[in-house]
C-alpha cells in the first residue's frame, strides 16, 4: 500500500510541478503608490521630450547597447506620442504642453488640403493615412480639454471632415486617401484606423455637440461591436483595440445601448486575461519558454489604456458595474508592472546616453517612441483609479 | 442550472462515482464493511473541506488570482476526464479495514486530484458554504453508493465510469473559458 500510495503522490507533485511552471505560475502585480506612478508617469513624459528633434519630431527607435538612432519615421506614431503629451496634460500635467505643441507645430506642416478638409500626410512619402490625422485631432480634443483654448478649432473641425470622408457606408474607416486619385483607396481597411477615428469623432462631440460628429460616431461604434471582428477576420475576437475601449468611454453618457455593452464587456475580459498572463512573465530561461517574452511597453502599455478605459465605463453605466472592481485591480496591476519595468534615473547611468535611457522601455536593448507613448498614456489614466481607492474608507 | 447545482454536479464529475466502484469491486470481491465506507466518508470530507476552507490562502500563497486558477483547475479536471475515457477506471490495491479506507477510497478515489480541484475553484468563485454543502452531499452519497453496490456484479460500471469522464472534460473546457473570459 505504501508503495502504491508514494506512487500515486509522486504522481501528482510532478504533475502540480507542471503545472506550476505553466498555467499556474506565479502572478507578480508590483506595488504601486500614487507618487510612484506620477513619477513613472512623469520619467516617461520626460523621455519624450528629452526626445524630441528642434522640429517637432521625436526619436523614433533608440539602440541603448549600440547608443544608435534609427533613421525611421512614423508619422501616425508621431501623432500618438504628441496626443499622449496632451492626454498627460489634460489630466493635470500642463508642463506638456510645450513639447505636445512643437509636435502639433510639424503636423501643421505636412497638412494636405482638399476640398473643406486637411488631413496629415508623410512629408517622405505623400502617404496620407486615416490614423495619423485621427490622432492629430484625437491630440488637440484632449489639448481642448486641458486648455479651453478655442486656437485649434478650425483645424479639429476640417480634420473630423476628413474622418467623415474616408467613413464606409457599413462604418468601417478606409485607412488611406489616395493623392494621385484624389479619392480614399477603397480596398484597404485598417484594424488600428477604425477606432482612433471613433475615438477622435466622439471627443469631437464632447467639444462641440451641435455639429453632428455623433451621427459618424455611432456608425462606427455598431460596426466595431458587431462585425469588424467578423468582416476584417481578426483572429480570436474581440480584437483587444484600446481606442475602441477609450470610444465607449468617452460615449458612456450617450448613452450605449446594449450591443456595445456586450462589446465593452468582451474587450474588458481580454484586457483583464491580458494583464494576467503578462504578471506571470518574468523572463528568464525557464519561464520565458512556457509563458513567452516580455510584452514590450507598447503592448502592455495599450491594454493598461484599455482596462482604464473600460474601468471608466464602468463606473458610469450600472450594466458593467460589477466589472468595475477587478479592472480596477488589472488596471493598478499592469501599471504596477510598466513602472517595475521602466529604466530608472539610477539604472540609466550605466548606459551611453543616460538622457535617452531613463524614464524609457527596453526590450532586447531598443526602445520606439510608441513605448514611452502607451506607457504614460496608461500610466497616467491610472492615477484616477489609485486616487479611488485611496479615498476609499 | 443554480451554483450549487454546478458545484454539485462539477465535485460529482471530478469524483466519478461509477470509477471509485469500480476500482473498490475491482480489488475487493466482497461487500466491503460499513465502517470502512464511513471512514473513507470522514477522511475523503475532511481532506475536501480542508480544501475548502484554505482555498483563499492557498492561492494567496501560490500568487494565483482565482480567475487564473479556473484555467488550471480546468486543465487537471479535463486530463483526469481524459484519463478515465482512455484508460476507464484506475486500479489501486485496497488493505482491509482502515488502511484501505484511507488509500484509495478517501484518497485519490474521493478526495480525487481532480476533486480538490474542483473545491479550491468553486470556494475560491463561489463561497465556502456553498462548497462545503456539495462536497458533503457528493462524498456522502458516493460513499453510501459504493458501500451499498461493493461486492455486486456491475459490468456496466466502467463505461459509466467513461461517460462521466466525458461530462467532467465537457465541464472542464467550461471552467478554462471561463478563466479566459474573466477580467
Amino acid at each position: 500500500m505504501i508503495t502504491a500510495a508514494g506512487l500515486t503522490l509522486a504522481v501528482c507533485a510532478v504533475g502540480l510541478a507542471l503545472l506550476r511552471v505553466t498555467v499556474a505560475a506565479p502572478q507578480h502585480c508590483p506595488e504601486i503608490t500614487p507618487e510612484s506612478l506620477e513619477a513613472a508617469a512623469g520619467a516617461s513624459a520626460t523621455w519624450i521630450e528629452v526626445a524630441q528633434y528642434p522640429d517637432g519630431r521625436y526619436v523614433y527607435e533608440y539602440d541603448r547597447e549600440a547608443d544608435t538612432l534609427s533613421d525611421d519615421y512614423n508619422v501616425v506614431r508621431h501623432a500618438g506620442v504628441t496626443m499622449s503629451l496632451y492626454q498627460a496634460a489634460a489630466l493635470g500635467d500642463l508642463s506638456r504642453l510645450h513639447a505636445a505643441d512643437r509636435g502639433t507645430a510639424w503636423m501643421q506642416a505636412n497638412l494636405i488640403e482638399h476640398d473643406d478638409w486637411v488631413a496629415l500626410r508623410n512629408p517622405e512619402t505623400g502617404l496620407v493615412k486615416l490614423g495619423a490625422s485621427s490622432l492629430m485631432l484625437a491630440g488637440l480634443t484632449q489639448r481642448r480639454l486641458a486648455t479651453d483654448d478655442p486656437l485649434y478649432d478650425d483645424l479639429m473641425r476640417r480634420l473630423a471632415r476628413f474622418l467623415v470622408v474616408m467613413q464606409l457606408p457599413d462604418g468601417a474607416m478606409l485607412n488611406y486617401w489616395d493623392p494621385a486619385t484624389g479619392a480614399p483607396n477603397p480596398a484597404v481597411r485598417s484594424r488600428y484606423a477604425t477606432g482612433e477615428a471613433l475615438w477622435a469623432l466622439a471627443q469631437m462631440h464632447r467639444h462641440f455637440p451641435e455639429d453632428g460628429w455623433d451621427e459618424p460616431s455611432w456608425r462606427i461604434a455598431d460596426y466595431l461591436a458587431l462585425h469588424r471582428d467578423e468582416v476584417e477576420e481578426l483572429d480570436f475576437p474581440p480584437w483587444p483595440d484600446q481606442w475602441a475601449a477609450y470610444s465607449l468611454s468617452e460615449m458612456a453618457d450617450w448613452p450605449l445601448e446594449e450591443h456595445h455593452i456586450e462589446y465593452a464587456r468582451a474587450l474588458a475580459e481580454r484586457f483583464g486575461f491580458l494583464i494576467r498572463v503578462e504578471s506571470q512573465r518574468t523572463g528568464g530561461p525557464i519561464n520565458e519558454p512556457f509563458h513567452g517574452q516580455l510584452t514590450r511597453a507598447a503592448g502592455l502599455g495599450t491594454w493598461v489604456e484599455g482596462l482604464t478605459s473600460m474601468w471608466r465605463l464602468a463606473s458610469t453605466d450600472e450594466r458593467l458595474a460589477d466589472l468595475e472592481p477587478k479592472l480596477a485591480e488589472r488596471a493598478i496591476c499592469g501599471a504596477g508592472i510598466l513602472a517595475d519595468r521602466q529604466v530608472t534615473a539610477a539604472q540609466s547611468a550605466d548606459w551611453p546616453s543616460p538622457a535617452l535611457t531613463a524614464g524609457g522601455w527596453f526590450r532586447d536593448g531598443l526602445t520606439r517612441m510608441d513605448d514611452q507613448q502607451h506607457a504614460l498614456s496608461g500610466l497616467a489614466l491610472t492615477g484616477a483609479i489609485l486616487a479611488r481607492e485611496e479615498d476609499a474608507p | 442550472m443554480s451554483g450549487i447545482g454546478i458545484t454539485i454536479l462539477l465535485i460529482f464529475a471530478a469524483i466519478n462515482p461509477p470509477a471509485v466502484l469500480a476500482t473498490i469491486n475491482r480489488a475487493v470481491d466482497r461487500r466491503l464493511d460499513p465502517k470502512v465506507a464511513a471512514v473513507a466518508f470522514v477522511a475523503g470530507a475532511a481532506l475536501l473541506l480542508a480544501a475548502t476552507f484554505a482555498a483563499d490562502a492557498f492561492l494567496d500563497a501560490l500568487q494565483l488570482e482565482p480567475e487564473t486558477f479556473r484555467i488550471s483547475a480546468g486543465i487537471v479536471m479535463a486530463v483526469t476526464g481524459a484519463a478515465f475515457i482512455l484508460f476507464g477506471p484506475f486500479s489501486f490495491p485496497v488493505e482491509d479495514g482502515w488502511k484501505g479506507a484511507l488509500f484509495p477510497f478517501a484518497f485519490p478515489l474521493l478526495a480525487s486530484p481532480a476533486a480538490f480541484a474542483a473545491v479550491l475553484t468553486r470556494s475560491a468563485d463561489k463561497g465556502e458554504p456553498q462548497t462545503v454543502l456539495a462536497t458533503l452531499i457528493v462524498v456522502a452519497a458516493v460513499s453510501a453508493g459504493v458501500f451499498a453496490l461493493s461486492g455486486r456484479s456491475t459490468p456496466v460500471v466502467p463505461i459509466l465510469a467513461r461517460v462521466i469522464g466525458a461530462v467532467l472534460i465537457f465541464r472542464a473546457v467550461g471552467l478554462v473559458i471561463d478563466g479566459i473570459r474573466a477580467v
